[in-house]
């Protein structure tokens, strides 16, 4: 574990240069945030590679409880914050963070979404669904197994 | 045992109150949520065998692993405290002994690392030593790899760093507390009979002081043992039990974080036990192996030389020592906030800067401003409450024969790593259990309670063995005063500095207090998991910036503690 979060774990990279680090596993954006940073100072922008065999989208889930502790207002709270981060000029702001948009009218922006920030503006390999439940729970599962033994 | 029994029946049933009264609060805040993680092995035995022993998919590969993170967690344990003692004790001396310039903000930089968030700190130690705005600017790369691993310590190097720089604290101010409460007329009287410094620090000061030397130690290694925050920023590919504790716990398996957080607790004590018995039986005699050995002239020689030629390298070493381990992360962090102060230094993107950071939309300075008031509220009322038990609950070990039972079930809850606590509060008082309270600030202190009351033992502990309390209490009641009047007039003066000693690291422990609180505190924020959420949502600038923030708050609070505690 590099901590918890890989957006350290990219700019920590980013700063490093190619000495420190290979090639490691973030999402699109983190390679969007630290690309500038890596051409700046090491000539060099980080490349995002999409495998051959498929990818998979964070989708960032948004739910809304049907749970007995729920009441009808809170419920529509969250449908209202769901509007809202749906509407096209919210989910444009977010392309500026290196986030796909999830509402189909709204243009992807190639500013963002280009080589120059090692990123590609479409994704052309196969972009599978996200697994089941209990798939991503077998993973964790069977992470101790399969991982560096370390120590 | 003297003390209480009164033959008057009114000083009988009010001591008989005031024993019951310490026991049941540190029943009900101390031990119970520490042993309330325990129970939950037992209530949820079968979801443990089915993770651990015989998992569908990988059989009992997590039983193999969890002998690994244990076996880690003890090893770094161990390595610490043993460089601690190796740099702690002198650093006490020199500290208790001397006097020079700068003396106070040596003593502050000791205590930083206590204030300063640990996961905070983890950083700052991570990027000092891996990355190129660190140490490695020097050298145009990072001068260690994040998991290079330390020979025949067999722990990895930085993780090393870390606890010692997070441990050594609680050694060097057991030890130093210690040695200023003692008179300096034994070692004048070694020093005029011919003793080098160093001879007479073997054969005077040294067994003087182990009951102090001993409960740092035993605070450093359990700190050691239940670190989390920090250890998690570092860890690489190394797991410590705590970590898996904290993975455990995020995949909602509570039943294995519970179970390998209890076995934690029964390896610690198992170890600590012991040692503390062996080492009350036989005493100081231990140490006197080197006469039997025929070493003491040759011993004699090397002290004598040591004295003379080597004292300058001695304070040197000490001194180099604090400044790789405290003083080079500090600057690195600073540096850092002054280089990022506008915008990126490489990108001159303004969103990556301090100033957007803080006053931009996401407004972290009000965040801020807001968790300092919690935090300041949390860490004073439950350094106070523990106080109020940890006080009454010194003479209880004292003067009772459970006392050393209780003494050492007191070190458990610094052993359960600070994750495990959260949970065990939140599901022992939280909404799922007693209902006492919601997530949120009296839920941290509720949990703050529980680690600050054996902080404050400990070293009131230490400044009460081998001071004369007991016979300058016995001469108060010879001549006439009562058991109160005792403890209030001749007991609680005499450990004043203990009692200070044990505050200052309680309410400091609690200010940077991160994995606990994180579970607990529902929308009240503290300073060390708001930094940890501005590094989640990668407002690393402005977490740079709420560290030192805290360096800054936590500086001048040492100054003031240093001023109203001079004598």
């Amino acid at each position: 574990m590099y901590g918890k979060s890989t957006g350290f774990f990219g700019r920590w990279a980013a700063e490093n240069g190619p000495s420190a680090i290979d090639c490691f596993a973030v999402y699109e954006s983190v390679v969007i945030s630290n690309s500038e940073k890596a051409t700046n100072s090491w000539g060099d922008s980080l490349i995002a590679i999409y495998p051959e065999k498929g990818t998979l989208l964070s989708d960032h889930p948004f739910v809304i409880l049907d749970a007995p502790w729920v009441s009808e207002y809170q419920k529509f709270a969250a449908s209202q914050y769901l509007f809202y981060l749906l509407q096209e000029e919210n989910q444009d702001k977010a392309q500026d963070y290196g986030f796909r948009p999830a509402n189909p009218n709204v243009p992807l922006n190639a500013e963002v979404f280009n080589e120059k920030n090692g990123v590609e503006f479409e994704i052309n390999v196969t972009v599978y669904r996200p697994l089941s439940g209990e798939a991503m729970e077998n993973l964790f599962t069977v992470w101790p197994s399969v991982k560096n033994p370390g120590v | 045992m003297t003390a209480f029994s009164e033959p008057q029946g009114k000083q009988n049933l009010l001591s008989r109150i005031g024993v019951s009264a310490t026991v049941a609060s540190l029943i009900i805040f101390v031990f119970l949520p520490s042993f309330f993680l325990i129970s939950f092995t037992f209530t949820r035995w079968p979801e443990v065998y089915t993770e651990v022993f015989a998992n569908p998919l990988i059989g009992d590969t997590n039983w193999i692993e969890i002998q690994k993170y244990l076996g880690l967690s003890l090893r770094l344990a161990i390595s610490a405290v043993v460089i601690d003692l190796i740099f702690g004790i002198p650093l006490a001396y020199i500290l208790a002994r001397k006097n020079f310039w700068g003396k106070g903000f040596l003593e502050d930089l000791i205590t930083f690392t206590l204030v300063i968030p640990t996961s905070g700190f983890g950083f700052a130690t991570l990027i000092t030593w891996t990355s190129v705005s660190g140490l490695g600017a020097l050298f145009g790369k990072g001068v260690v790899e994040t998991n290079y691993l330390l020979p025949f310590f067999n722990v990895p190097f930085i993780m090393l760093i870390v606890h010692i720089a997070l441990t050594f604290p609680y050694i060097v101010k057991t030890v130093k507390a210690k040695l200023e409460d003692m008179s300096t007329l034994f070692e004048q009287a070694s020093g005029t009979l011919g003793a080098s410094p160093f001879t007479t620090f073997r054969k005077v000061l040294f067994p003087l002081t182990i009951p102090a030397i001993f409960s740092g130690a035993v605070l450093a290694f359990a700190r050691s043992l239940g670190e989390t925050g920090a250890t998690l920023v570092v860890a690489s590919v190394y797991t410590t039990a705590p970590i898996a504790v904290i993975s455990w716990v995020s995949q909602f398996k509570f039943g294995p974080a519970a179970f390998l957080g209890s076995l934690l607790i029964i390896v610690a004590s198992a170890i600590i036990l012991p040692v503390e018995f062996a080492l009350h039986k036989k005493g100081i005699s231990t140490f006197s192996i080197f006469s039997k050995l025929n070493l003491e002239k040759k011993l004699l020689k090397v002290e004598d030389f040591a004295s003379r030629k080597l004292s300058r390298l001695r304070d040197g070493v000490v001194i180099l020592f604090i400044i790789i381990v405290v003083v080079v992360p500090i600057i690195v962090v600073l540096n850092s906030v002054v280089l990022t102060w506008n915008g990126d230094p490489i990108t001159d993107n303004i969103r990556d800067g301090v100033v957007y950071q803080l006053f931009g939309p996401s407004n972290y300075f009000s965040a801020l401003l807001d968790a300092t008031l919690i935090s300041f509220s949390s860490a004073g009322i439950a350094t106070f409450i523990a106080a109020c038990i940890a006080i009454p609950t010194v003479f209880l070990i004292e003067r009772y024969r459970f006392g050393r039972l209780l003494r050492a079930i007191l070190r458990i809850p610094l052993i359960v790593p600070t994750s495990a606590l959260g949970l065990s509060i939140l599901l022992l008082w939280g909404p799922g259990g007693m209902r006492l309270a919601e997530p949120g600030i009296w839920l941290i202190i509720l949990t703050h309670i529980v680690f600050s009351v054996p902080v404050i033992v400990e070293p009131m502990l230490a400044t009460f063995e081998g001071s004369e309390i007991p016979l300058y209490e016995g001469a108060s009641r010879t001549l006439g005063a009562n058991a109160y009047n005792t403890i209030e007039s001749v007991a609680l003066p005499l450990l004043k500095r203990g009692i200070l000693t044990g505050v200052i690291l309680s309410f400091t422990r609690s200010l940077g207090e991160t994995g606990a609180t994180f579970l607990v505190m529902g929308s009240n924020t503290t300073i060390p998991p708001l930094v940890v959420n501005m590094v989640e949502s990668l407002a690393i600038p402005a977490a740079l910036f709420a560290s030192t923030y805290l360096i800054a708050i936590s500086f001048v609070l040492l100054m003031v503690f240093r001023k109203v505690t001079s004598r």
